[in-house]
Parts: C-alpha cells; sequence; structure tokens
C-alpha cells in the first residue's frame, strides 16, 4: 500500500515541499576548517586512560561484583533525594553518558531520578526519549505530573512507548522517581563497555564473568562473559508492536556463559561485537553457551 | 568514498590525535549533522553554531564510540540532542528565522516556501516517528541514496524505501490539508 508512493503525484508533492524546505547547502570543506580550529587545544582526552583501563580490567571485572552486590543491599534502603542528573531528559547519544570507569567506588551513590519526555504520538500510543540504553524497561510506571503515573509498554534502544493516557501531551516530563533499578541495569552494562546500538540491539546485557566463575567453566584464560538479561522484546518501528530479541528468539538465558558467537570465541565485549557483525548483516545468531555445565548450540529460528 | 580512508580507519588516527584525519570526518558528516540539527532548529545561524559544538563533543568523546560503523548516526543523535537542548536553553519557539536564507536570485527558480508553510512542515517532521524522520532527512536534505543510508542506519535499502514512502504518506496526513502543495 505504501508501495511507490515517492512516485505517485502527492507524494511527489510532498517530497518538493521537502526540497523547498531544505537548508542551503554548507561549504563543508570551510567549515570543516573552523571547526578544526575550535577543536579544543588540549589532546583529546580518553586514550590516555585505554592502558589503565585494561590494565584494571581484571580487578574490575571481580570487583564488579562486589560492588553491585553491596549496591543492592545499600540501595533499596532510604534512597536520598539523589542528584538530579537527569535535570534534562537522558541525552540519546549512541554511547552511555560516562563509558570508562568512574565505576561506583567513587562515592556512595544515591540513584538519580530517570527524566523523560513526551516526543510523539503514533496510532498506537506515545513516544518518550529514554528506552533500553537508559536503563528502562517494559513494565516501569512513571510518574508524570500531579502524580499521575503510566506504564511503559514497549521499549526500543533509545526511546520507548506508554500507555495512552488523556492527560499526556507533547512535551510531558515522565520520571521514574526510584532509578535504582535502570541504574543498575546502565551499570550493568557500563562495566562490560560496548556500544548500546549493538548490544541492546541483540537484546541481552552481559557482564564480564568473575573469573573463578570462568575457570571453573573450564575457561583457562579466565576471561569470558556472562548474560545477566535477556530483554524479551523491542520496539524497532512505533508503527507496530515490539518484536522479539534476537538473543529471545536464538533462546538465551540469564546466567549463560558465553563460549561462541557466530563460530568466534568471545572472551570479551569487543570480540563479541565483532563476532555480531556477521548477525547485523544476516539476522541470524548462533551462540554457543554454557549453561549449567553443558555446552549448548544456540540458534535463530 | 572515492578512495578517502573509511571511518574505522579515520578514527583510530583520530584517536592518535591526528587532527586532519578529523577534518576528513568532519567533511563527510557535516551535512548529516547539518540536516539533522535544522530539522529542530530551522535558522541557519543557530544550525552552524550547533553543528559546530557537535563535531567539537564528537572530538571529545569519540573514545567511547566503540562501533564505527554508528559514527555518522552517532553524531546525526548529537547534533539533534545539541539542537534540541539548545532550544530549550534560550526558551526559543522553533522556528524563528523563514526568511529566504539566500537572496533569490541564487537559486532562480526555486519556488520559495512561506514562513508559515516550512513552519508547518518542520513542526509536522517532528511529529513523525523517528526512523521515518531520520529517513527522510537523509533522503531529501543530506542527499544520501538507499545504499548509503543503509550503511548508516543498518538497515537494508528496501527497508528505508519502505520508510521514506511511509514517512512521505504520513506527512502527507498530518499536513493541514490548506498547505498541501
Amino acid at each position: 500500500m505504501n508501495d511507490n508512493y515517492d512516485r505517485t503525484p502527492e507524494g511527489k508533492q510532498v517530497i518538493a515541499l521537502l526540497e523547498q524546505a531544505a537548508p542551503p547547502v554548507p561549504d563543508v570543506h570551510a567549515r570543516a576548517h573552523e571547526i578544526l580550529a575550535a577543536l579544543p587545544e588540549a589532546e583529546r582526552p580518553g586514550r590516555r586512560l585505554a592502558p589503565l583501563v585494561s590494565m584494571y580490567a581484571g580487578v574490575a571485572a571481580a570487583a564488579a561484583a562486589l560492588v553491585l552486590t553491596v549496591l543492592i543491599v545499600v540501595l533499596p534502603g532510604e534512597p536520598e533525594p539523589g542528584p538530579h542528573v537527569a535535570e534534562q531528559p537522558p541525552t540519546l547519544e549512541h554511547s552511555p553518558p560516562d563509558a570508562r570507569p568512574s565505576l561506583p567506588m567513587a562515592a556512595p551513590y544515591a540513584p538519580p531520578e530517570l527524566v523523560t519526555t513526551v516526543r510523539s504520538r503514533s496510532a498506537e500510543g506515545w513516544r518518550v526519549d529514554a528506552g533500553l540504553s537508559h536503563g528502562l524497561r517494559a513494565g516501569d510506571q512513571l510518574t508524570g505530573p500531579e502524580g499521575r503515573t503510566v506504564r511503559v509498554l514497549a521499549v526500543g534502544i533509545f526511546d520507548a512507548r506508554v500507555a495512552d493516557a488523556d492527560w499526556l501531551r507533547l512535551g510531558t516530563r515522565l520520571v521514574l522517581p526510584d532509578a535504582s533499578g535502570p541504574y543498575l541495569r546502565v551499570l550493568a552494562y557500563r562495566q562490560a563497555g560496548g556500544d548500546p546500538g549493538s548490544l541492546f540491539d541483540l537484546g541481552a546485557v552481559f557482564q564480564p564473568a568473575s573469573t573463578l566463575e570462568a575457570r571453573a567453566a573450564g575457561i583457562s584464560s579466565g576471561r569470558a562473559l556472562g548474560v545477566i538479561e535477556v530483554i524479551p522484546a523491542i520496539l524497532r518501528d512505533h508503527n507496530s508492536d515490539a518484536q522479539p530479541s534476537l538473543a529471545a528468539r536464538a533462546g538465551l538465558r540469564r546466567g549463560d556463559i558465553v563460549l561462541e558467537v557466530n563460530g568466534h570465541g568471545v572472551s570479551d565485549i569487543a570480540e563479541l561485537v565483532e563476532a555480531l557483525r556477521w548477525t547485523r548483516n544476516s539476522g541470524i545468531l548462533q551462540v554457543t553457551v554454557l549453561r549449567e555445565g553443558q555446552a549448548l548450540q544456540l540458534r535463530t529460528q | 568514498v572515492n578512495g578517502s580512508p573509511d571511518d574505522a580507519t579515520l578514527v583510530a588516527r583520530c584517536l592518535d590525535g591526528d587532527r586532519e584525519a578529523y577534518g576528513i570526518l568532519i567533511e563527510r558528516y557535516y551535512r548529516a549533522a547539518y540536516s539533522s540539527a535544522y530539522a529542530v532548529l530551522g535558522h541557519v545561524g543557530d544550525t552552524e553554531e550547533i553543528v559546530q559544538e557537535t563535531f567539537v563533543q564528537a572530538w571529545q568523546k569519540l573514545d567511547r564510540l566503540r562501533d564505527t560503523t554508528a559514527l555518522g548516526g552517532w553524531i546525526w543523535r548529537i547534533a539533534r540532542d545539541s539542537a534540541l537542548k539548545h532550544i530549550r536553553k534560550h526558551k526559543r519557539v522553533r522556528p524563528v528565522e523563514f526568511l529566504p536564507e539566500h537572496e533569490s536570485d541564487d537559486v532562480p527558480d526555486a519556488p520559495l516556501l512561506s514562513a508559515e508553510a516550512k513552519g508547518q512542515l518542520l513542526e509536522a517532521l517532528e511529529h513523525l516517528p523517528e526512523d521515518m524522520r531520520d529517513a527522510l532527512l537523509m533522503k531529501y536534505w543530506e542527499g544520501l541514496d538507499y545504499d548509503e543510508m543503509a550503511t548508516r542506519t543498518g538497515a537494508t535499502p528496501a527497508a528505508l524505501y519502505q520508510r521514506v514512502c511511509r514517512g512521505l504518506k504520513r506527512l502527507r496526513e498530518i499536513l493541514p490539508e490548506d498547505d498541501q502543495p
């Protein structure tokens, strides 16, 4: 029904309108020069950290489990008002807000509330600008003005659909008051590293397994990835329902230790992302995992 | 494109502090950032400012980009977020400037769009689902073909074509009757 709409008279009219409203074509060469001149003088930050990070990677992995445990114990207590980190809606960058390990060792941490904004509406419902990569999950309950609440129906990677309510408007701010759940999810995600685009796209969240766990699983290097969450369905298109995620379709489960992905041995996130290239093109995921001591081959469809 | 190094190579060079490599990336994605921010701002001056800020930010955060195939989309997003932030900060009702930005003899044959029509179009674009809006902007503002869009988004060219057609259709439904050309 949408076939070749761009070639129909009406479609062409809309295209003409779009083209008339297009911005002028910039002189990219000249502008690139100006921008280069405006770059901060100091060497790009970040790179310097890398060796340090890898040096501590092992320690961090081992500490991660401990830290998480501690947090889980601490958080449900009496979360303080918390820094309003999310005074503005979560940014939608393709990178976690703070990718490198400002791990929670830094300070006792009161989780911020998660603030999101209603951005658009389609026939299926309202869309807000926080999603999996901000730690939001289907079922979370968001609070709007005057304490009214609305439930998250389905999540995409950077956005989500919420249930219909007559008080929702474009621009309505919705808050997840106790964001310790999302915070822990994002934290776990950050510890593993990696790009939300490729990993949430898969529908699973990973964490480096502890060295002991990995060794017990017969991985002599002691480095392995564990699955800490499988996201059953992901919203890919706001005009349809959430689709089962690749990880769910393949039957991946929380607690699995990943041995191979698409035939490549995988022991960290970088290797995983690399091994997923093939999946991105083929839409097929093949994983060998260790589950309850047994190596198991999983595959989508 | 035409024999210049791919994104991954250039990003690696940038991470070693090579500004020239970053210059190539800026040229490659300037129009992407520009289209993305302009759709929010509707104002050339503001857009240039935001695009500059976008590339400065991207340079500082480049080490956080794990998947270099996502570079274009990443820059697109930073530009959009910065533009939205800019609007919030300046409490500016979008869009503010609808005078033709070029003297009309620059583009003799281009029919000029009234300020109102342009405002309505930008508003309507904001109400589209994000994937449709992005596809339309990539196609008709940035001037990408479907293969280039596929590389940027990871979707197939066929799916992107569908998205464009659905976006056009939706846009027509959203635009007020009297505004339709």
